[in-house]
């Protein structure tokens, strides 16, 4: 459904040029939830920015295909993208309360998506639209909801009023950023459920953007691994966890804790972006890492398994 | 809570800072000298000066006095002016319309054009639009309002008079409002007068008259708003919520609309009431020039005439409607702004103070001595309250009492230092204060001559990339630029404009606007006449026939003087009271938050203008000791909200909790992280000093008559304004322009270049 294809975007900053993202590419599948797992800092948001050219004045898309069935977004017109966002795909941001509108009533926010994308005649069919979304995030009583102001909602209904705004132009898919970050544990898993349903119900692709790894194993149908601004792999979900290719992957999963009985961190640091190691990005920390990893960046090799690695085989 | 809860609520809490107001107002009167002196002759018999004595309540103690004050400025005894025979309350009851409704016009003019340019310049950050927006705004807030006025009251009432028919002054035309059609005046605001009575004669009118003054006026406050508007739309364009907006397929223009702009009002609104206090600053001067028949126009006569009442009545007044302005303000804040708890969290002293202030005020109305035993009882339970407290802690702990005395001992020898060092600038002895203070600079730095070094390489990288940054931004550059060229010409003035005793004197500014008659031209770039080099000047000369070039070189030094004291002083006392202030909190920082508010409750210009026209003495050390007590407040509030924040940041935490002393984190990790905003600020203020400066000397409270400065220059050169004498005021008030201009573009810069939040 969308398919990203050798993306490179770039930051143009006063230190320098920042190699956000290096060739990435990736596909989700009509119906489900992909997630895109990765540390702090190694391009999650600014794929899902460049796919609907929201990146701020200084980053720019240099090379690369994002195809939304079929459809080109990167040579789409501005009002072409107006449409897409929001209408075709939405989004769902880290921390709820800061990504309202303060000043405005929540029911006012999602009356806005529901003009934008929907065509309903009058007002009153908005307002009954309103309280029709926020029933089916599950809000308890969404006309007091409509009235209430963000900040006199809690975290989680705050989360909810996001999908409902999200919901609320029909999109066929949904790019949730970090959904559950800034919520609290209980909290989280309500709101990993919601969207469990959401995808059930109403037959939404799902683009889940996170660095929690229980997360992506509690929801994910398959996953892509990000580091440094590449993929190192991307597999099914069951497999990601019970037969890790890329040396990142597995220093990541032994990270967890309970992996086994020690705690083992992945040796090294992350790569400055401004001048990032040549060859294949994680070879500075790559336990297999040979000669040809310097000068050579891996390809994603593999049909249902894919893995960036000159040394492992999908 | 309800709004008009929380409406009397601040009215309430505005009691104690009127009451506060009172005082200062009260102590002025007290400082100018004997009010029975001018109707002493040399016949008056002592019995008759001790009748005169009683007569004006000076036989009884200050106390005494005072209380009796505020009785009758409750009962609407303000006074009686002697300059217009008539008493202040019924003065300014019959002036406050014509300045309402210029004042009223203005803001509605300001805010109207301002928030849509703020927005747009910030919708184009750093492109072309921005950059000239921004320099227009800069300009409003650079230009001195008379300079303004002056130059729209040439060109486009008397030169232009006779296609634009626009008036040179004045409220009406009094042929056609007095004799010919005299409407009835319900209102006093002439438009809308005109519109109840159905005539649009009168209307057009009397907006011609309002259009240039109103123009004027709103240039400044415009200009601030603009820069307001502009910054806080850059802050809120990075937020989140802006994000979603796009996100949800908003078009870009509704996005900024609906959702920056009305986010980027809030903090912009918070800051009107500042901007409507500097409308009441300019409207002394605007007025002054379009012999507007107002109340600013009124004080300045007052201020000429050292007609004390009329002074204090005015500066009271003047208070009294900023901080009705700041209410309003704030109402409109929290109406705004959803997130804004109407009940707050106000503390019982508050409470305290403001329902003791209002009780004091309700007893002096029925009786002054019960007023004033009240005020004794409040006086002597604070001093036993305080006195009590004290002896409840050294109880608590008297063994550490005295060593935590000790502890604090640096408290009291740091005021006293900057007490010694802001007296010794004033006094004359500079250069040996800066001298002392760079050695000190230096002891400390031979003393930690490891750390330096040490410090050097990291703090390379980061003075590279300030530099970069200076480079990229044309504005600051071309701030810099002027700077060093006013300098430049301050320091070079000898040379620049050499003293030629008799031709071009400094002591003669004075005595050739007295007696010399001889308007010259400019001559630009060749002055040698028909009888030889001083026959010609540059840029012309006032009609007294003063050297305009020698006055505006020789003003460089005095500004710079003026500018420069001030702003050290000024923030030698801000950054010692408000880091104390800030890093202490709670009572320290209660009362001095207060003190700082009655300070800031009257317009600067107008309290400068006060505290000079009543001290009577014209000299520049005067006026710089009115200007730092207008601006120490201000500056002080900067420093203690910067210190606030500092205070509870991590690494402040850190080195409390690793048992570092007070003086230590004070002065090793507040102070230093505090000082970003005290250079922009200290680098802003080094225009807005001269700004306020000219405008006094404008008025001619410009320092003693030996005193080249810019304002006088301008009063002086104004004088044959309608015989097309235009150079003698122009070029003077363009040097004070540059001057403002210069510094407010380097502050600007600096905080592109210093605000980290602003990297790309």
């Amino acid at each position: 459904m969308l398919r990203v294809e050798n993306l490179v975007t770039r930051f143009h900053t006063y230190d320098g040029v920042v190699r956000a993202l290096e060739g990435v590419s990736f596909e989700v599948r009509e119906g489900e939830i992909f997630g895109l797992v990765g540390e702090t800092g190694c391009g999650k948001s600014v794929t899902t920015y460049s796919t609907l050219r929201l990146l701020p004045s200084t980053g720019r898309v240099h090379s690369g295909r994002i195809t939304l069935s079929g459809e080109s977004l990167l040579d789409a017109s501005e009002s072409r993208m107006r449409e897409v966002r929001g209408g075709e795909i939405a989004m769902i941001f880290q921390d709820p309360l800061s990504a309202l509108n303060p000043v405005m009533r929540v029911g006012d926010q999602i009356a806005e998506s529901v003009w934008l994308h929907d065509d309903l005649p009058d007002a009153d069919a908005v307002a009954v639209r309103v309280e029709e979304v926020l029933g089916e995030v599950r809000m308890p009583d969404p006309a007091g909801a409509a009235r209430a102001f963000p900040h006199e909602l809690s975290g989680g209904m705050q989360q909810r009023v996001m999908i409902a705004m999200a919901l609320a132009g029909r999109p066929k898919m949904l790019i949730a950023d970090e959904p559950t970050t800034a919520l609290d544990v209980t909290i989280q898993s309500q709101v990993l459920q919601l969207l469990r349903q959401l995808k059930q119900e109403a037959g939404l692709t799902v683009l889940l953007i996170t660095h929690d790894l229980g997360v992506v194993a509690e929801l994910c149908d398959r996953v892509a691994v990000m580091y440094a601004g590449t993929i190192v792999e991307t597999a099914p979900v069951e497999e990601l966890f019970s037969d890790p290719k890329h040396p990142y992957t597995q220093g990541l999963l032994a990270a967890l804790p309970g992996a086994s009985e020690t705690l083992a961190p992945v040796p090294g640091r992350v790569p400055d972006l401004l001048a990032p190691p040549s060859g294949c990005r994680f070879h500075p920390r790559c336990p297999l890492a040979v000669d040809r990893c310097r000068a050579e960046a891996p390809e994603l090799r593999g049909d249902t398994r894919q893995v960036a690695c000159h040394e492992v085989e999908p | 809570m309800k709004l008009w809860q929380y409406v009397l609520r601040r009215l309430a809490f505005t009691v104690p800072v009127m009451l506060g107001v009172t005082l200062i107002t009260f102590s002025l009167s007290n400082l100018m000298g004997d009010p029975v002196a001018p109707y002493v002759t040399e016949k008056t018999t002592p019995e008759q000066v001790e009748e005169l004595r009683k007569l004006h309540n000076l036989d009884k103690p200050i106390p005494v006095r005072y209380f009796t004050y505020i009785s009758n400025l409750l009962h609407g005894e303000w006074g009686y002016s002697q300059q217009i025979n008539q008493p202040v309350s019924e003065a300014i009851g019959m002036k406050f319309a014509a300045t309402l409704e210029l004042a009223l016009l203005a803001f509605a003019v300001a805010v109207a054009t301002a928030l849509p340019l703020g927005i747009f310049s910030s919708v184009k950050h750093n492109r072309w639009e921005d950059h000239w927006i921004r320099l227009f705004a800069l300009f409003g807030s650079a230009v001195p309002i008379f300079w303004l006025a002056l130059i729209l009251k040439y060109f486009l009432a008397f030169q232009w008079g006779e296609i634009t028919h626009l008036p040179q002054g004045y409220r009406y035309d009094p042929f056609l409002w007095d004799l010919e059609d005299p409407i009835e005046q319900r209102t006093g605001l002439l438009l809308v007068d005109a519109l109840l009575a159905g005539s649009w004669i009168h209307f057009k009118d009397a907006l011609m008259h309002l259009l240039l003054p109103a123009t004027t006026l709103a240039y400044v406050s415009m200009a601030t708003t603009i820069r307001l508007m502009r910054g806080s739309m850059l802050d809120v364009l990075g937020e989140d919520y802006v994000r979603t907006a796009r996100a949800k397929g908003l078009p870009e223009r509704k996005v900024v609309v609906n959702h920056a702009a009305r986010n980027a009002m809030i903090p912009t609104v918070t800051l009107l009431g500042l901007a409507f206090g500097g409308l009441l600053n300019g409207s002394v001067l605007t007025e002054t020039i379009w012999q507007w028949p107002g109340l600013g126009a009124w004080a300045v006569d007052a201020m000429r005439n050292a007609d004390t009442a009329a002074i204090l009545g005015y500066t009271l007044f003047a208070g009294m409607l900023y901080v009705f302005a700041n209410l309003v303000v704030d109402v409109a804040y929290a109406w705004l702004d959803p997130r804004v708890e109407l009940s707050g969290d106000v503390g019982l002293a508050e409470w305290v103070i403001a329902g003791l202030g209002v009780l004091l005020l309700i007893v002096t109305w029925f009786s002054v001595d019960m007023g004033l035993g009240l005020g004794r009882l409040l006086l002597y339970g604070l001093l036993l309250g305080a006195l009590f407290g004290l002896g409840w802690k050294l109880r608590q702990d008297h063994r550490d009492f005295l060593a935590r005395l000790r502890e604090y001992l640096w408290v009291p020898l740091l005021a006293l230092g900057t007490v010694l060092f802001v007296v010794g600038i004033f006094k004359g002895y500079s250069t040996e204060m800066v001298l002392l203070f760079t050695i000190a600079c230096l002891v400390r730095l031979t003393l930690n001559w490891e750390d330096f070094v040490a410090e050097i390489p990291p703090r390379r990288a980061e003075l590279r990339r300030m530099a970069h940054q200076l480079r990229r931004n044309p504005l600051a550059l071309l701030g810099l630029f002027i700077a060093l060229a006013i300098l430049l010409v301050a320091l070079m003035a000898p040379f620049l404009a050499p003293l030629e005793p008799g031709q071009r004197d400094a002591d003669r500014m004075v005595e050739h606007f007295e007696f010399n008659h001889d308007l010259q031209p400019p001559c630009y770039w060749s002055c040698t006449g028909e009888r030889g080099e001083a026959d010609g000047y540059i840029l012309g000369s006032t009609s007294k026939g003063y050297d305009i070039w020698y006055g505006i070189v020789w003003g460089s030094r005095t500004s710079l003087d003026v500018a420069l004291k001030v702003v050290i002083s000024g923030t030698f006392i801000a950054v010692v009271l408000g880091v104390i202030s800030g890093y202490y909190g709670g009572r320290v920082d209660e009362i001095m938050m207060r003190v700082t508010d009655v300070f800031l409750a009257i317009p600067g210009l107008i309290l400068a203008l006060a505290i000079v026209a009543v001290t009577g003495n014209p000299s520049i050390e005067y006026l710089m000791y009115a200007l730092i007590i207008v601006w120490w407040p201000g500056f002080t509030r900067i420093v203690r909200a910067q210190a606030l924040t500092v205070r509870n940041l991590p690494y402040v935490e850190a080195a409390r909790a690793a048992g570092a002393s007070d003086f230590r984190i004070i002065f090793r990790h507040v102070l230093p992280n505090c000082l970003t905003p005290v250079i922009i600020a200290a680098t802003m203020d080094m225009g807005s000093i001269v700004l306020v400066l000219a405008g006094l000397g404008y008025l001619n409270f410009g320092g003693g008559a030996d005193v080249a400065e810019w304002g006088k220059l301008v009063g002086f050169g104004q004088a044959h304004l309608l015989a097309g004498n235009w150079w003698a005021f122009f070029f003077p008030g363009l040097a004070i322009a540059l001057w403002a201009l210069a510094f407010y573009l380097l502050g600007d810069g600096l905080r592109d270049i210093l605000d980290p939040r602003q990297r790309e």
